[in-house]
């Protein structure tokens, strides 16, 4: 039992990962980080309800004219020497600072958005990847030890991962806790904000015809079972997401599951997470792996049986 | 011979516990226990969202002087769940400051929070130059579960008018 266990828990580490596969998620993963820097118009130049550093940083300096224009040449700069995997030790610090303060400063201002959390934790893993290495090379005077065909890009990937991974895993924690463990007992009532997302996303451009009824909000309140069975498949796959760091295939799994739930959450209430979808799709499906794979398969595999001919026959 | 026995078992428990920490899923797990102990400081959150489903649900809108909803995203380019949770956060906090029961906020603590709510939506719609209107009502409605579904309550949370 203790082996079994000690094997399966074995498959939990970094492994390895080719050099083109780390270039094309640093390529996607900088268009990213790009994309979710906001809008000049979206630097407040207040920050009345402080969050994470702003207790201690007055952000607003990043309103100031110019600054902001001129950070985000610097940041897209970044990213492309980022993409390049070169200069990471140097360049992963400077975008995680910058991506931090920008995001902090919006959140800032009495709304939590939690749409970027996961983009900045990323980049907080493979920047502690890249220090880690590092340090470990000037305390030590020798490279950090790797084995089993790992490099430094194992490591990159598996904090990767990890870092998204945590994010459903620790909504899980907060359901049961913040709940008092009634999260289930309670889940239908879910329904009344799926009225409200339809009401919030109307009277923010008034595009969308006027406030209806909205059917899909009934039925889960009329069915509290059948919620607590959608809701609670989307629970467990949150709870079990750390199988995906099991290996390529369970990540794989896990990330296509969790898209396909996504992708309901968003058609029910209009909720989208799109860079947690863009995220795992970079890191945890990453099919260019799979394509490459397959396509080395099929060349490796021995020709069909040729046609029968009638000289056969 | 106890003591013996006693400190076999701290040295087994010191490298079962190294061997979780050095582990990934140790690192893992250590991280679960930070990210839900820190809470909310980005980029950490817990992801509080969704986490207490409650019996009521409540949104905001903006409307004009005669009651006709503005798309505030439009005008200010903030969403209605933006301004809703702005309102919020910042009664809570004045609440909290000044000892008053959230729940029931006194009418002075209502226009105070959402003269400023308002006047920070009427600075970026000047920004933005989609201006809101002289006269805004800031509505306040309540979705609650009812024999035939929901319920929505509408009422009047603020109105800036102005000065005569």
């Amino acid at each position: 039992m203790i082996e079994r266990l000690r094997k399966f828990l074995s498959h939990f580490h970094p492994r390895p990962v080719a050099a083109w596969e780390l270039l094309i998620m640093r390529v996607l993963f900088a268009l990213v980080v790009y994309k979710t820097l906001p809008n000049a118009g979206q630097i407040y130049d207040t920050q009345t309800s402080p969050n994470g550093i702003a207790h201690f940083v007055d952000l607003t300096f990043l309103a100031a004219d110019g600054v902001y224009p001129a950070l985000k040449i610097a940041m897209a700069a970044a990213l492309a020497i980022y993409a390049s995997g070169f200069l990471l030790p140097l360049v992963l610090p400077f975008i995680l600072i910058a991506h931090v303060m920008i995001r902090t400063l919006f959140n800032s201002q009495g709304w939590i958005h939690h749409g970027v959390q996961m983009v900045s934790l990323v980049l907080l893993a493979q920047t502690l990847v890249v220090l880690t290495f590092l340090v470990y090379r000037l305390l030590k005077k020798r490279p950090f030890p790797l084995t089993g065909g790992r490099s430094m890009g194992s490591y990159f990937l598996f904090y990767s991962q990890m870092a998204i991974i945590s994010i459903y895993v620790v909504s899980v924690v907060s359901k049961v806790d913040r709940s008092d463990g009634q999260w289930f007992a309670k889940s239908h009532y879910i329904g009344l904000h799926v009225v409200k997302a339809e009401r919030d996303r109307y009277y923010g451009k008034l595009h969308d015809p006027p406030p209806g009824d909205v059917p899909a909000a009934r039925i889960m309140l009329a069915n509290p079972n059948l919620t607590r069975l959608f809701l609670g498949a989307g629970v467990l796959l949150e709870l079990l997401a750390f199988l995906a760091l099991y290996g390529r295939g369970a990540a794989l799994a896990f990330s296509l599951s969790m898209i396909v739930f996504h992708r309901s959450i968003a058609a029910l209430m209009s909720i989208y997470f799109h860079f947690n979808e863009m995220l795992l799709v970079i890191f945890l499906v990453n099919a260019p792996y799979w394509i490459v794979l397959i396509f080395r398969k099929s060349r490796a595999a021995p020709p069909p049986p040729a046609p029968a001919t009638a000289l056969d026959i | 011979m106890a003591s013996h026995g006693s400190a076999n078992i701290w040295k087994r428990f010191a490298k079962g516990l190294r061997r979780f920490v050095l582990h990934p899923l140790g690192h893992f797990l250590l991280f679960i226990v930070f990210l839900y102990q820190v809470k909310e400081f980005y980029p950490f959150t817990h992801v509080p969202m969704y986490s207490d489903p409650e019996a009521r649900a409540p949104y905001l809108y903006l409307a004009d002087g005669e009651g006709a909803p503005l798309g505030v995203k439009s005008h200010s380019g903030i969403t209605n769940p933006k301004m809703r949770k702005m309102y919020h956060s910042r009664m809570r906090s004045h609440c909290k400051e000044h000892r008053l029961d959230k729940h029931h906020p006194p009418q002075e603590a209502l226009n105070q929070i959402g003269g400023e709510v308002v006047t920070f939506l009427r600075k970026y719609a000047i920004e933005r130059g989609r201006p809101l209107p002289e006269t805004l009502r800031l509505m306040h409605v309540l979705i609650e579960p009812a024999a035939d579904g929901y319920t929505e309550t509408v009422t009047l949370l603020y109105e800036d008018r102005p000065a005569p």
